[in-house]
């Protein structure tokens, strides 16, 4: 009984090392290559079990998810000479572990791979390109994102490194210290000339409105004056043709009559006559017929 | 209810190491104690790592020999033990947030420059910060397909932003365009995360600022608004002159019009009385004409003359005589030079 527990003890453990040597489990994202003497045999990126030969194949991992690197922020010139700080980042994933395994041997040495490739790439298509066409991404040929991605992919992939690209793309762009003071400066004095200008078009837009409200006014005002004057010139019209109606009668009369009326109101106060002595009125007075 | 089962049988289990105390016992017993607290050892190991439980806002995943197998929802669950079924825990109902620009830390907000700050389509320099809220849609996606899903989304919103503000002009991305470019960087990181499988679903962006770059140039911003200000001010104040003189013009020239109004009833009045006064007389006068004409001469005199100096020239003899009417009626006695003719003309 003793004995062949231990016996058994012994199987059981034999066969958990035998088995754990045997088997391997692929997980979800990543491949298991199964390599014999250093030499990859093959490689499962299906998820699940596998089986090798223990001691003889051993397993290494890589990651079949994909990755971001992010470059290096990298100064370059642009095609119209401005210079721009120009900062990427890589999404991508390896493709052929077997051909990856062969050149790059690690992760960072694929890294290192593309690193290369996305700075030589980005160096050469924005010096290409101007300015602004990298500030807003378009190009004369589409967008500046695609043309650098494929530009890379087709650089790698010739060099049959085992990496997919799937994205290169623009981060962020910044300018030189130097430039971004100078860019600075003159968004500040944009403002400015903005700011005096919304100043005197405050006073354009005062003077404007006040000189018309004083033109209005003054218009208005004239006006009334003008209608003012009709509306008299009118009274008079109207007065003038009740007098002459009515003088119109009789003229040696109304001669007479407004005559008299108009020595009441011109010989007010003392007024000096002169009477010749035969006058009619002179000889009433003095008695003399 | 298994959860017990395997506590009842690590009962036994500290007992093992005290085999020497009870030299009563025989080897085979032993040897079964050795063997009964090795399976609760293993027991115990396969209970514990057996059971989990999902939060509310969690899912799980399951892989079975490393295949991604199913997802469990919310609850207290059982697995086969490792390495057989792994599970992967993943708050895959919660609605997260990434603050891009800015990171907040208790109740500081640092800014973060180098995210904040970009370069406009009219070349200048703007700082933008925003708030992503978005969610795991896809946990497949989300736990195997990247390797870091915060560097995913971060990478993707600031390059969506910068390419979007890389495309408007400043005054319009600090102005009205806020929403406009909201949609814009949402459509593109919408894009990159179905492009990158990222198994994450964008539920928005919203920023919080589009501003100018603090400093010299935020002052610079700051005096055009006040400049804008003082410019409103200014028509305002022009607006109220304007409001002040034109109704007080129009007032003036009703009173002009009504006052030549006045003026020409009035003439017309005066006109019709006069000619009514006239038209009184001229029917006496129609009537017997000498008699009221001499009236009429002498109403008048007797109108004028109590005030009048009188001189009577003798147009023979170049003498003036002066008869002073006014003055003899006042005194009653004079010194005039035609004393004889005074009495009976003043009466």
């Amino acid at each position: 009984m003793k004995k062949g527990s231990i016996f058994g003890i012994v199987i059981v453990v034999l066969l958990v090392i035998l088995g754990s040597g045997s088997l391997y489990i692929t997980h979800e994202g990543e491949y298991k290559i199964v390599k014999r003497f250093g030499e990859v045999v093959r490689w499962s990126e299906e998820p699940g079990l596998g089986i090798k030969i223990p001691f003889i194949e051993e397993v290494t991992v890589l990651p079949k998810y994909q990755m971001t690197y992010d470059s290096t922020p990298t100064q370059i010139l642009t095609k119209d000479k401005k210079p721009i700080i120009v900062d990427n980042y890589t999404v991508w994933r390896i493709k052929d572990p077997r051909e990856f395994l062969r050149t790059s041997q690690t992760l960072s040495g694929g890294i290192k791979r593309i690193d290369e490739a996305v700075y030589n790439s980005v160096r050469r298509k924005t010096s290409e390109i101007n300015y602004d066409n990298i500030i807003s991404e378009n190009t004369e040929r589409g967008n500046i994102n695609d043309e650098i991605t494929i530009d890379v992919r087709n650089a790698l992939q010739r060099d049959n490194y085992g990496i997919e690209i799937i994205d290169v793309r623009i981060k962020r762009t910044d300018l030189p210290e130097a430039n971004k003071e100078s860019v600075y400066n003159r968004m500040i004095s944009d403002r400015e000339s903005m700011a005096a200008l919304y100043l005197s078009e405050g006073d354009e837009e005062s003077r404007k409105i006040t000189s018309k409200a004083d033109r209005t006014a003054t218009e208005l005002i004239a006006q009334a004056e003008a209608d003012a004057k009709k509306i008299i010139a009118e009274g008079e019209r109207e007065a003038a043709k009740i007098y002459n109606e009515a003088y119109g009668k009789d003229p040696a009369f109304y001669n007479l009559y407004r005559t008299l009326e108009s020595y009441v109101t011109t010989m007010q106060n003392e007024p000096v006559i002169m009477l010749p002595i035969d006058s009619p009125y002179a000889r009433i007075l003095l008695g003399k017929e | 209810m298994s959860v017990s089962f395997i506590d009842g049988n690590q009962g036994p289990g500290p007992q093992a190491p005290n085999p020497p105390k009870p030299p009563e016992f025989k080897p085979g017993t032993i040897k079964k104690l050795v063997i009964g607290a090795a399976a609760a050892v293993i027991l115990g190991y396969v209970g514990f790592t057996s059971f989990y439980t999902v939060q509310e806002q969690e899912r799980a995943a399951i892989l079975t020999f490393g295949k991604y197998d199913k997802e469990v929802e919310a609850g207290l669950h059982f697995k086969l033990p490792y390495p057989i079924q792994q599970v992967k825990i993943v708050p895959a109902e919660l609605t997260q947030h990434i603050q891009i620009g800015y990171r907040q830390e208790g109740n500081s907000i640092v800014s973060v420059d180098e995210e904040a700050l970009m370069i406009t389509g009219d070349e200048n320099i703007v700082s933008a910060d925003a708030v992503v809220t978005w969610k795991i849609n896809n946990i497949r996606n989300f736990l195997y397909n990247i390797d870091d899903h915060e560097k995913f989304l971060r990478n993707a919103a600031s390059s969506s932003i910068r390419s979007v503000i890389g495309s408007e002009k400043l005054d319009y991305a600090i102005t009205d365009g806020k929403t406009v470019i909201q949609d814009k960087v949402r459509e593109k990181l919408v894009e990159l995360q179905n492009k990158y499988e990222t198994g994450i679903q964008i539920i928005d962006i919203k920023f919080q600022d589009i501003e100018p770059p603090s400093g010299q140039v935020e002052d610079a911003f700051r005096q055009v608004t006040n400049a804008r200000e003082e410019k409103n001010t200014k028509i305002n104040v022009a607006k109220k002159y304007e409001n002040d003189v034109i109704p007080k013009a129009r007032g003036e020239a009703q009173a002009l019009i009504e006052s030549a109004e006045a003026e020409k009833k009035s003439r017309i009045l005066n006109a019709q009385g006069d000619v009514a006064k006239f038209n009184a007389i001229y029917s006496e006068y129609a009537n017997n004409r000498t008699i009221t004409e001499d009236r009429l001469i002498l109403e008048t005199l007797e109108k004028i003359l109590p005030n009048a100096k009188i001189f009577v020239t003798n147009s023979g003899s170049d003498t003036v005589n002066y008869l002073p009417l006014n003055e003899l009626m006042r005194s009653g006695g004079g010194s005039s030079t035609s004393g004889s003719a005074t009495g009976g003309s003043g009466q």
